[in-house]
């Protein structure tokens, strides 16, 4: 057992608990969504079938939903989280320390969502949008619902705001690319929250940003891409966007595993022995079962078998049973995508083991 | 820049019995439960029959380069240039616990409201007490620590790092040199063994 190590002297952690790793979650979904928002985008218009423009069009407007609900959500967990949450409010003003990762993140999230806000307005509404189809056009049923004396007038200002303020031409997808990087920025910058912090072996400067870089893409997309496989059906999008994420999950198995390894050989280090034991005892579950089996092998193991067997016995001729299957299934590795991912955070949270003091 | 003041600790006079911590618990009115501005931690060393066990009363040792002041988002930790002490604005805080993480030695303390309390090295009573008070230095009367007041054995001392010098050995003297806090350890001469003890800072970490 490390914690009866002769001379040594653990220290107590501060439990930043569930909320934080939820907040820490969601930044990442956010950011990820709208960067899957803008591929879809640009790859809109760019096939000879209307179907799957429709569906990559129906992509771009979900991951812009997507990135809305979960930065609102990620940052109502945080605001929970507080002790003062009201005073957190006033960072404009009192978030003086530009050189706190916390103060940079926050700008980060604020000039995203706004972005995002915005740009979520541009997509959904507008008078040539009155009579467009598709499940991510639920919000404008939503606001068409809520009238005052019959008149629907959040739904007309929405679409007056979109109609006057949208940008022309190419404007509109350069501000989305901003908007792109402003994600990633926020999807590090959840990492970076962390990893400026030297006190954790397991929130390390140099495994920990790729890590949950690629976990924020992975499960932004996952849940964006989840969308339009629920309401639209299986297209080629939602498997070319399948595929883009098993690339993804190959590639953060690979950072984990280094990063576990790295850990692991530090034979001088307690605190990252600890980390380990931890891994391996209190958190197994959470860690091998969730982030590892649950979150990475499995939705890579079933898209597996969803690609091949669809490349071997083509689905088009196939009854509608079988694609409700089929549309499952992909639902299923997307939504085990999510788990994985709040998972992750989960355990980089409570796993954190301080550096321990030493009295030789 | 005033004379930085800090604590000097001989873990050789120290008999464990907390007096320091509960008298500091008593003078800042700390609610019950897990908010202890200053901890007594034994810490064991070396195998039967060679086996030490090392009192160390432990609280904010109001580091040079405090890692809380560079986390805060408020700018609500201060390292006072007057007098050297750490000190939290409580109207600030807004209870992220983000110096909770970047403290090494577990300084940090949170209520049941969920704002920042420290040792204030006794500036004033009470948590978030000290932040903006005049300087120990020009003080007429400065308070003296409740847990030096109370220190059974006098292994805890406090006052300007100067005068605390004269108390400290050499080794402790030397210790202090490259230790970026302000408090000065006494090591531990740990009987027969004399097992060289020492609180050591952790190390700067990255991989």
């Amino acid at each position: 057992m490390v914690a009866a190590e002769s001379g040594v002297l653990w220290v107590p952690r501060v439990h930043w608990g569930l909320f934080i790793a939820t907040y820490l979650f969601l930044g990442g979904v956010s950011g990820g969504s709208y960067v899957t928002s803008v591929t879809a985008q640009l790859l809109q218009g760019r096939s000879n079938d209307e179907t799957e423009n429709r569906s990559r069009g129906e992509t771009a407007r979900w991951g812009a939903i997507l990135a809305i609900a979960a930065i609102g959500i990620g940052t109502a967990a945080l605001l929970y989280h507080l002790g003062a949450p009201l005073r957190a409010l006033t960072f404009a003003w009192n978030f003086s320390n530009y050189g706190s990762w916390l103060v940079i993140g926050t700008w980060l999230i604020v000039l995203f969502s706004v972005l995002a806000t915005v740009d979520a307005i541009w997509l959904l509404f507008g008078s040539d949008k009155k009579t467009a189809t598709g499940g991510s056009y639920f919000p404008r049923r939503i606001f068409g619902w809520l009238t005052v004396r019959g008149n629907p007038i959040l739904l007309t200002g929405l679409d007056y705001f979109a109609d006057t303020t949208r940008p022309p031409g190419r404007l509109h997808p350069a501000i989305r690319i901003i908007g792109a990087f402003l994600g990633i920025g926020v999807i590090i910058y959840t990492s970076m929250l962390l990893s400026d912090l030297w006190t954790c072996p397991l929130w390390n400067r140099t495994y920990l940003p790729p890590l949950f870089l690629m976990s924020g893409v992975s499960t932004g997309l996952a849940g964006t891409v989840a969308m339009p496989t629920i309401f639209d059906g299986l297209t080629e999008t939602v498997h070319q966007y399948s595929l883009a994420d098993d690339a993804l999950i190959v590639v953060e198995l690979g950072i984990l595993a280094s990063f576990y390894t790295v850990l692991q050989g530090r034979a001088d280090c307690l605190a990252s022995q600890a980390t380990i034991e931890s891994l391996n005892s209190v958190f197994s579950m959470p860690f091998w079962v969730g982030v590892v089996g649950l979150g990475l092998v499995t939705p890579l193991l079933l898209s597996l078998l969803l690609t091949g067997t669809a490349r071997v016995w083509d689905l088009d001729e196939r009854s509608q049973t079988w694609h409700s299957i089929f549309r499952a299934g992909y639902v299923v590795k997307y939504g085990l995508v999510l788990v994985g991912g709040f998972f992750l955070r989960y355990v980089i949270i409570f796993a954190a083991v301080k550096l321990p003091l030493t009295v030789t | 820049m005033g004379e930085q003041w800090g604590f000097y600790f001989d873990s050789n006079s120290c008999m464990g019995c907390n007096a320091c911590a509960i008298a500091c618990k008593n003078r800042h009115g700390t609610e019950t439960g897990h908010v202890d501005w200053r901890r007594v931690e034994t810490v064991s060393t070396g195998e039967f029959p060679d086996y030490e066990e090392t009192n160390i009363s432990l609280s904010c040792m109001h580091c040079e380069d405090a890692p809380c002041v560079d986390v805060c988002p408020t700018n609500a930790i201060e390292k006072r240039d007057s007098d050297g002490v750490v000190t939290i604005n409580r109207d600030d805080c807004i209870g992220c616990r983000y110096c909770g993480w970047a403290c090494p030695y577990g300084a940090p303390q949170y209520g049941e409201e969920g704002l920042m309390q420290k040792c204030n090295l006794c500036l004033d009573k009470g948590p978030g007490a000290g932040a903006g008070a005049e300087s120990k230095n020009t003080q007429d009367d400065p308070l003296e620590p409740a847990c030096v007041d109370e220190c059974v054995g006098e292994a805890l001392h406090a006052g300007p790092i100067g005068e605390l010098m004269d108390l400290a050995s050499e080794q402790a003297a030397r210790k202090f040199e490259q230790n970026p806090t302000s408090v000065i350890v006494e090591p531990s001469t740990g009987g027969d063994s004399q097992a060289a003890a020492d609180v050591e800072t952790p190390i700067s970490y990255q991989g």
